[in-house]
């Protein structure tokens, strides 16, 4: 060969044009089933026998079926060439790598009580205390807007200010 | 300089990295080859109309784009990952939040979406395979198929959005929400987080939506033109992956938002 | 033949490109001279040119901001409340004007010149050459990331009008909520430039992949070509991350969503997790480039293949994939969790073992060699020394225990000056340097650069050392004044900035007296064996390459190609093997089109330029 057409990575088949194409049938299953799983995820989202805890591995685990179904079938990267599925791998490591260490961090802050003297469980039970004082909170509002007939019932105190309105 | 002399060149092995990075010409003479004007008028025939100049086939060029294409894709990723990291964090600390919220949200509208916008992505890759065995009517049936399906998902979320609105569930600093339906909420702390969460992540991603939209509105004007063909679709092909990464992150942010118990 | 689909005015005609001159007369440079011609360009080599040009001028007014603040701290403004005195007015400036003038200098410095420095200009330029391709692989997404990044720094002159930028370069929560407007436009700005930087990096990961020349094989690639490829994969993967940051700071301000602020019920380490995944990254943006230019200058001015090519390789890959694993070592006084900052702090040991590979690779790679000491080399020499002091103080502060003293000192200050000045900076002064008569078709004044690298090394680290002392003595960064006991060393640290700055100015001035006066250059003055030196003409072609080059060895094997001359050509040609002067004629003007595909015999590659 005189002349070395070929560049780099595009060298697999030069000169013809053979992509490989998805058959309308399979585009047509792949769809099905990602119907059943849109379906599947409702259906386990609202069930309340499944304990709570589950509910977010199994929607990510349905999410994560369905990714792929679309990744390898829609977007072709099952004939694709495989340094674009390199390329979504890699970008997923980084999201849970991502993902991973600041969670880590929130759930392990307070650890030494050297900054926040919480943690993430004490976090969450005062949470509940701040429901109920906010409950409360609003029931006294609303008892005197009805009393004084004061226009504006709908001015909630504002989320943001636990302590400021708190009623003893 | 003998043959072994640890500065001369190696053999050479297709290292560190094994899959299709080799280039078939690792065996050349030890010559330098220079090709004169006559041979890449000997390829002549390969440069169809479409084929940038610093290309040398349409292979090359296709690949290219979609490499190019997929590696946009994953700063998309990264981009949503920021939200999804934020949602993390918000629901570990605030748990009992954010079951109180997503109940909030109206799922049957949320799986409707999903739904249409899986619907959109099966018309794409029809559209692709339309052009694939070059029916040109095919591919702009279901461009337009596909462009509907975006539309239906932004009326939908128009109403969602302003349904919320109106019980005063803005996102920020503009939250006080009021009203049978959502007044409860004003009794739950850090439901600001959630909803400006929602609407932010959410917001995001209809931009993308609307972007997808121009993309491929301008892809199917081209395709009107008749510019594509079997051996050329590289727009279609590109516009398509882009849309399936909105249903993708779509994929994933209907479960957590709209069903979290 | 080739149709282009480009805004192109010099696309090949009908019967290639022998119309032209190939001995460099006819080139990038002067194909076409009119405004718009550049304003328009997609060409690689002339928008590398346009980025130095902007680039330059930015590093002038951040670095115009650096010597205002090293005035200010020339005497300490040290009011004795005590016995009556009234408020200090400041050397030249207040303590406000002083947080606006810190902030520019180093968001300026970082997202404006050192993120996109050295890979835009030399990236540009060099990357498709090295490759032997025409263009980088998207030529019109090049030319768009140039003028998002104008864009960017638009809107950060913009925000001077709305107010005074006082947060840092690093915008912390909550104060970057509070204080005045001019905050949401830099948010916009580094959302801008974002792009810029995506661009650059995904176009660069493209062409490395798909448009290298016949014969160049992954272990045939340069070691620049490897570091912009682990620096374009940081580019592509972490930016996006840092453009959500500000997306949402962004909202954060404009809404009050309540997800950085504390008032709100946001979480401000949150913010700061978000930052540092992108931000230490960028670092290695940074200095990822300068190890690709300084593995170049190593090889060529020892004339010895580098040592250990694959282990030099892969360790930009390895810090760049490590790189993202370490952000929290910012954080360890920021409220994190502890348990986190050891975790942080163990691998923040790990990322020193790639760096110290690179840099015992680069001093064996001298060894035995014969070391030309050029103005590049004395950079590169300058670069590893410094970049060493640089690197080791990073492990220091990576030490947990240490850095919860030494955190927002001077010391820190000074350790990132190492790295980013004297490790980013200097390379690309050296790779300004080495690659100049490629770009110019000139030569600069080796003498005159010689002196101004004195200068720069003197005032360097003159300014910097000192930091460290500060810092260990416990002068806290970013402060205004001081108490007497700093007086000292930060004199001796102003006037050091103020010889750099003369150094600095005097490495432009050689520049601006190479493009007026300079000696015409010949192809390859530094016998280097890469292939805008072997088969490019200075300066190369509108299309890089009057013919496609065939890759048939590696990038530093300067002795095989001594061997292929001496068995075919020694007997007939008087010119010296070794690297004395010879004629500027390499292989590739041969190829001047007279048959089908021409052969030419590998001819040694020799310094065709006389050391004065
Ligand atoms: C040898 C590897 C390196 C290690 C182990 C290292 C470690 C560290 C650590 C632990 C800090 C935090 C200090 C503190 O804030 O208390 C730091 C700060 C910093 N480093 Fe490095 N570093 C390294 C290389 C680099 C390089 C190559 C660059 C840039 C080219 C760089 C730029 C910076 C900057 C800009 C900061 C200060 C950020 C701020 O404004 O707070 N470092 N480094
Ligand atoms: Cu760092």
């Amino acid at each position: 060969m005189a002349h070395p057409a070929s560049h780099s990575d595009a060298a697999h088949d030069d000169g013809h044009h053979g992509h490989y194409v998805a058959p309308v049938s399979l585009l047509l299953k792949v769809f099905a089933a990602l119907v059943f799983f849109t379906v599947l995820t409702v259906a386990t989202g609202r069930a309340d026998w499944i304990p709570s805890a589950l509910h977010v591995p199994i929607a990510l685990t349905i999410a994560l079926i369905k990714v792929v179904l679309v990744a390898m079938f829609f977007m072709g990267l099952k004939h694709d060439n495989r340094v674009n599925t390199v390329i979504l791998s890699l970008t997923t490591i980084f999201v849970i790598v991502f993902l991973g260490f600041t969670l880590f961090d929130v759930t392990q802050r307070g650890d030494l009580g050297n900054v926040d003297q919480m943690t993430a469980a004490d976090r969450a039970y005062m949470m509940h205390e701040d429901s109920v004082r906010y409950a409360q909170t609003a029931a006294v509002t609303a008892a005197l807007a009805d009393s004084t007939a004061a226009a504006d019932s709908a001015a909630a105190p504002s989320a943001a200010s636990p302590d400021s309105t708190a009623a003893p | 300089m003998p043959p072994g002399h640890p500065n001369g060149v190696r053999a050479d092995r297709n290292w560190p990295l094994r899959f299709d990075f080799t280039t078939p010409m690792a065996s050349a003479p030890a010559t330098l080859t220079v090709d004169s004007p006559e041979v890449h008028d000997a390829h002549a025939h390969d440069h169809p109309p479409h084929l940038q100049h610093h290309f040398v086939s349409s292979e090359q060029q296709f690949d290219a784009a979609k490499m190019g294409m997929w590696l946009f894709l994953a700063t998309e990723i990264l981009l949503f990952s920021g939200m999804f990291v934020a949602y993390a964090v918000f629901r570990t600390l605030y748990p009992a939040t954010y079951e109180a919220c997503a109940t909030a949200l109206n799922t049957m509208q949320g799986a409707f979406n999903t739904l249409v916008l899986l619907g959109s992505s099966l018309t794409v890759a029809l559209a692709i395979n339309a052009i694939q065995r070059d029916d040109q009517k095919g591919l702009q049936r279901y461009l337009l198929l596909t462009l509907l399906g975006a539309a239906i998902f932004l009326v939908v979320k128009y109403f969602e959005y302003t349904h919320k609105f109106h019980s005063g569930i803005f996102p920020g600093l503009a939250f006080h929400p009021y009203g049978e339906e959502f007044g409860h909420l004003a009794t739950v702390p850090y439901a600001r987080q959630f909803f400006s969460l929602y609407y932010v992540s959410t917001g995001i991603h209809a931009i993308h939506i609307i972007a997808g939209m121009v993309v491929l509105s301008w892809v199917y004007l081209k395709a009107r033109k008749g510019t594509f063909s079997s051996s050329y679709y590289t727009h279609v092909e590109l516009g398509g992956l882009y849309w399936h990464l909105v249903d993708v992150i779509w994929i994933f942010l209907f479960p957590l938002l709209y069903l979290i118990h | 033949m080739a149709q282009t689909l480009t805004a192109d005015p010099h696309a090949p005609t009908a019967h290639g490109h022998a119309a032209h001159p190939t001995d460099g007369s006819y080139n990038y440079l002067n194909y076409d001279k009119t405004f718009m011609s550049w304003a328009k360009t997609v060409d690689h080599k002339r928008i590398g040119l346009m980025y130095m040009v902007t680039l330059a001028l930015v590093f002038l007014v951040a670095g115009l901001f650096a010597i205002a603040l090293r005035t200010e701290l020339i005497a300490t403004n040290w009011t004795n409340y005590a016995a009556g005195e009234q408020d200090a007015a400041g050397t030249i400036m207040n303590a406000n004007t002083y947080n606006w003038v810190f902030t520019m200098h180093g968001a300026m410095m970082t997202f404006l010149f050192l993120v996109p420095s050295v890979p835009a200009i030399l990236g540009n330029f060099v990357l498709p050459l090295h490759l032997g391709a025409k263009d980088v692989a998207f030529p019109r997404l090049n030319l768009a990331s140039y003028y998002f990044y104008i864009a960017g720094a638009v809107l950060v002159i913009a925000s001077l009008f709305v107010g005074q930028l006082d947060t840092g370069w690093t915008f912390y929560m909550p104060y970057s909520a509070r204080t005045n407007g001019s905050v949401t436009f830099l948010t916009m700005a580094i959302f801008i430039a974002g792009f810029s930087s995506i661009f650059t990096g995904l176009n660069f990961i493209v062409t490395i992949h798909k448009m290298r020349a016949p014969g160049l094989t992954w272990n045939r690639l340069p070691l620049f070509v490897w570091a912009m490829y682990a620096v374009s994969l940081v580019q592509v993967l972490a930016t996006p991350v840092l453009g959500i940051t500000m997306l949402l700071l962004f909202t954060e301000r404009i809404f009050g969503v309540g997800i950085f602020d504390p008032a709100l019920g946001g979480d401000p380490i949150l913010f700061q997790h978000m930052f540092w995944f992108y931000s230490h990254p960028a670092v290695y943006i940074m200095i990822l480039p300068a190890f690709g230019i300084i593995s170049e200058l190593m090889g060529t001015f020892s004339r010895q293949r580098l040592y250990g090519y694959r282990a030099v390789a892969l360790s930009s890959v390895a810090i760049a994939l490590l790189g993202f694993l370490v952000w929290g070592h910012h954080m360890f006084v920021s409220g994190q969790s502890a348990i986190s900052s050891i975790i942080f702090s163990l691998i923040t040991y790990l990322i020193g073992i790639p760096s110290g590979i690179k840099v015992f690779n680069w001093v064996t790679t001298m060894y035995k060699g014969s070391i030309w000491l050029q103005t590049p080399m004395i950079y590169a020499l300058m670069f590893i020394f410094l970049f060493t002091i640089g690197g080791l103080t990073g492990v220091m502060v990576g030490v947990l225990a240490v850095d919860v003293a030494l955190h927002d000192t001077y010391y820190v200050v000074a350790h990132f000056h190492y790295v980013m000045m004297g490790g980013t900076v200097i390379a690309l002064i050296g790779g300004m340097y080495y690659w100049f008569p490629k770009m110019f078709g000139k030569m600069y004044s080796e003498r005159w650069a010689k002196i101004f690298s004195l200068f720069v090394f003197v005032g360097f680290n003159t300014t910097f050392f000192t930091q460290f002392l500060l810092g260990a003595k416990g002068m806290p960064r970013r402060y205004w004044d001081y108490i007497p006991m700093y007086e000292h060393l930060h004199q001796i640290s102003t006037i050091g900035s103020y010889i750099l700055a003369v150094g600095l100015f005097g490495v432009l001035g050689t520049w601006i007296w190479g493009l007026m006066k300079g000696r015409k250059a010949p192809q390859n003055p530094w016998g280097a064996a890469t292939l805008e030196w072997t088969h490019a003409t200075s300066p190369p072609d509108p299309h890089n390459f009057t013919a496609t080059p065939v890759v048939t060895r590696g990038p530093y094997d300067y002795y095989l190609a001594d061997e292929v001359f001496l068995t075919r050509n020694a007997p007939s040609s008087g010119d010296g093997a070794a690297g004395d002067g010879s004629d500027g004629d390499v292989p590739q003007g041969d190829g001047s089109g007279d048959g089908a595909a021409a052969t030419v015999v590998a001819r040694p590659i020799v310094r065709d330029f006389k050391p004065h």
